[in-house]
């Protein structure tokens, strides 16, 4: 006892490390927190193959077909959300065709759209009794309607469809829902993708044809034009451009003329303030013949522009939009006429598209600094999930040469303990008393259960890394149930149990990986006899249209409904009152489960606690 | 059959001690006395011009230094004397590329360790016979 337990010691460590890849994505996409290990489902490598795809129609094809190869089920519907419509459309259709599903779909109509509007998942246990479902594929039993969602935001609707009642059972949705959300998670990072990679191009579209329109004059170039011409024309001292800042108030001179530097920069108003501020913010011309005298212009502005007299400021439009003001000033007394101000007004309306197209420039600046920043997370985040995905081949690389070397360096004394304790205890190497014997055989069936455990783990492995070969070949049944009923008899040869065969020879002949079947129904029978002191065992062979349903009946200790959902996984062996019973190596149904279903079949079980348990698995005839 | 096989010789190369008694002790058993034992390449290349003739080598795959199972394999094919000579690989190394790689290798046979002690006898009667087997 005391070796197992080191040695499953070392297993639980070597198994701790067994699936870092999913951890280490969630981690670096933030996008899915919860470990999925102990799901019935592993989404391992569905994450990696979906991480760093940006073409969303490649991404739901790959997870589409993964549902199908994966969950159990015979049809996957996905269907995509389309806000601006207010529907769900374009559904994409996997495992069994489905011809006339309709094109597109209405937020709250029908149960996709039930589904897509209440953002909840819709169960239909039993197909029949839902007559709104439709269409559906033949043979469906139940159907999962799940919405795909991303930061409470609706993607689109999936619909799982199964022949199986098992595949869409409790733990079975649970997992669907945590593919589901990896689905969604994985979907929103590639629209983000393509919606900034459509965003940058149009960018600079748009900045070359605004760089042709400008080439010969820039911006600040034309707009000294306007403020020198304004001066001359207007025959004035001095000829100044504000800029309106409407988020501040402030007018500031971005363009001026006959004063310096210094003084320009002093010149400073705000809304509705002075002359200035009060042209601004009427957006109509106005004209002062004497400013000294005005009450409309600020001490202020008259000590800053001293000697200057009269003045004339109008707006700076571009259509109905204001960006700031042109102003003209004397030095002598002068009323400006009408015409001078229209005029000024014409050489406004230049500035006006001068000052709007620098605004222009300046905003697509800023969005494509934006963009050029988004644009760089998302390559990052690219690259990181990149990094992740090839970490996580790096590490599933380490952890099969782990458990390769593992396996080897196991068996080499394991050969040595097994066969020489056989030499010894058949008499080959003297006689042998029957106590002696007696306690060889213990050593020698610890070594086959250390074998048995090796076996189990690296069919794990396989099954895990995908390497899982099945050699199908046309296999009659009866011979093979016979097989395992012979092995039944040895099993329970010490025990009073009855057994009882019900299969004949008119069993199909089966296209399957006999040697793994009979793996599976050995699992089975041992389980019962080991459960099992008194009562029956029954092994039962029947065909059901398109399939073969196998089961293995006791009537032994039976399992706690509470318990049921464990039998399946892996590690996991459930508490029963037979305490001598608590061997082997509780990788046996979550293997056999998994064989079956790479035959394209699935397993269930069935108990009642003191009455006795029922495992059934089905085959398909091909 | 004991005497049957009292003149057949097997060849065995095997780096680790314990597996090398226990395989001579499982060909005893089947009345098969003349197994020539070596731990590697070196030992055995200076050695081969003076076997006898043989009958069927048992090779682990798995062995130190440069020269492992399938190099040994290369050689021994090269020499006339074991063109058609049963050469069968006998390792824990039972991946489904190992297995692959030793049938493309073009080994005779492959015997898993642990070796299974009620089919070894059986499995080795049908390599001398010219049987493939392969009990991976």
């Amino acid at each position: 006892m005391g070796t197992r337990t080191g040695f499953l010691g070392l297993l639980e460590t070597l198994l701790g490390k067994r699936r870092p890849s999913a951890a280490d994505l969630a981690r670096l996409t933030g996008q899915y927190q919860s470990p999925v290990s102990d799901l019935p489902i592993s989404v391992t490598d569905l994450a990696l193959r979906l991480a760093g795809q940006a073409d969303a129609k490649v991404l739901l094809k790959q997870a589409g077909e993964w549902l199908i190869e994966r969950a159990g089920v015979e049809c996957v519907v996905i269907y995509l959300h389309e806000p601006a419509a207010n529907r769900i459309a374009k559904p994409m259709c996997f495992g069994t065709q489905l011809s006339d599903l309709p094109e597109a779909i209405k937020l709250g109509y029908s149960i996709y759209g039930e589904v897509a509007m209440g953002r909840r998942a819709y169960y239909i246990e039993q197909v029949e009794r839902e007559r709104r479902l439709t269409p559906v594929p033949p043979e469906t039993k139940s159907a999962y309607i799940v919405p795909l969602l991303h930061d409470n935001q609706l993607l689109g609707v999936l619909g799982l469809y199964a022949a199986r009642p098992a595949a869409l059972s409790e733990p079975a949705r649970v997992a669907i829902d945590r593919v589901v959300t990896l689905i969604g998670a994985t979907l929103s990072t590639a629209y983000r993708l393509s919606e900034s990679q459509q965003a940058i191009a149009r960018f600079d579209l748009f900045q070359r044809l605004a760089q042709d329109l400008t080439a010969r004059l820039s911006s600040q170039e034309l707009l000294q034009r306007i403020v020198e011409a304004a001066r001359e024309i207007l025959d004035a001292q001095m000829s100044i451009l504000l800029d309106v800042n409407f988020e501040s108030g402030e007018l500031r001179p971005i363009a001026w003329s006959g004063i310096s530097s210094e003084t320009a920069q002093l010149i400073r108003s705000r809304l509705k303030e002075d002359l200035k501020g009060l042209v601004a913010w009427a957006r109509l011309p106005a004209r002062t013949p004497d400013m000294r005298t005005d009450q409309r212009t600020s001490l202020a502005t008259q000590a800053i522009v001293a000697g200057m007299v009269s003045e004339l400021a109008v707006p700076v439009l571009y259509y109905d939009e204001l960006y700031g003001i042109l102003a003209v000033e004397t030095n002598t007394y002068r009323n400006f006429t009408d015409e001078e101000v229209n005029l000024l007004q014409s050489l406004a309306a230049h500035a006006g598209i001068a000052l709007r197209n620098a605004h222009l420039f300046e905003e697509l600046r800023q969005r494509n600094d934006e963009l050029q920043k988004t644009n760089a997370a998302l390559e990052i985040s690219r690259q990181q999930a990149e990094n992740a995905r090839a970490a996580a081949v790096q590490a599933n690389r380490l952890k099969t040469e782990f458990i390769n070397n593992m396996s080897h360096e196991l068996r080499t004394p394991l050969n040595a303990v097994i066969n020489f304790t056989r030499l010894v205890m058949d008499g080959h190497a003297g006689p042998v008393t029957d106590q002696q014997r007696n306690y060889l055989g213990f050593v020698h069936e610890g070594g086959q259960h250390l074998l048995g455990l090796i076996n189990d783990i690296l069919d794990l492995a396989k099954i895990e890394a995908g390497k899982m070969e099945l050699r199908r070949e046309p296999t009659p049944l009866e011979p093979l149930l016979k097989g395992v009923m012979s092995t039944l008899v040895g099993l329970t040869k010490d025990k009073n149990i009855a057994l009882h065969r019900e299969f004949d020879e008119s069993l199909p002949v089966l296209n399957i990986d006999g040697r793994r079947i009979r793996q599976v129904l050995l699992n089975l029978i041992s389980n019962a006899a080991k459960f099992t002191v008194q009562g029956s065992i029954t092994l039962r062979a029947v065909q059901q249209g398109n399939q073969v349903i196998f089961s293995v009946r006791d009537t032994g200790v039976g399992i706690k409904p509470e318990d049921l959902p464990k039998v399946f996984e892996e590690f996991k062996q459930i508490d029963n009152v037979l305490q001598e019973t608590a061997s082997g190596t509780g990788l046996g149904m979550p293997i056999s489960r998994r064989f079956v279903q790479l035959h394209g079949g699935d397993m269930w079980i069935e108990s009642q606690l003191g009455v006795g348990t029922t495992v059934s698995f089905s085959l398909p005839i091909t | 059959m004991t005497d049957a096989n009292a003149d057949v010789n097997v060849l065995l190369i095997e780096d680790e001690p314990l597996n090398t008694t226990l395989t001579i002790a499982m060909l005893n058993l089947i009345g098969i006395q003349r197994v020539h034992a070596f731990a590697s390449w070196r030992q055995l290349e200076g050695c081969l011009a003076t076997l006898p003739p043989i009958h069927l080598v048992l090779l682990d795959l798995r062995l130190p230094g440069n020269y492992d199972g399938y190099y040994i394999l290369e050689r021994l094919r090269a020499d006339p004397r074991f063109a058609e000579t049963p050469i069968v690989a006998m390792t824990a190394q039972v991946m489904p590329d190992d297995v692959r790689r030793a049938e493309q290798a073009g080994f005779n046979g492959f015997l898993a360790k642990p070796l299974n002690f009620d089919r070894f006898p059986s499995s080795i009667h049908r390599l001398l016979a010219g049987e493939r087997v392969w009990d991976a």
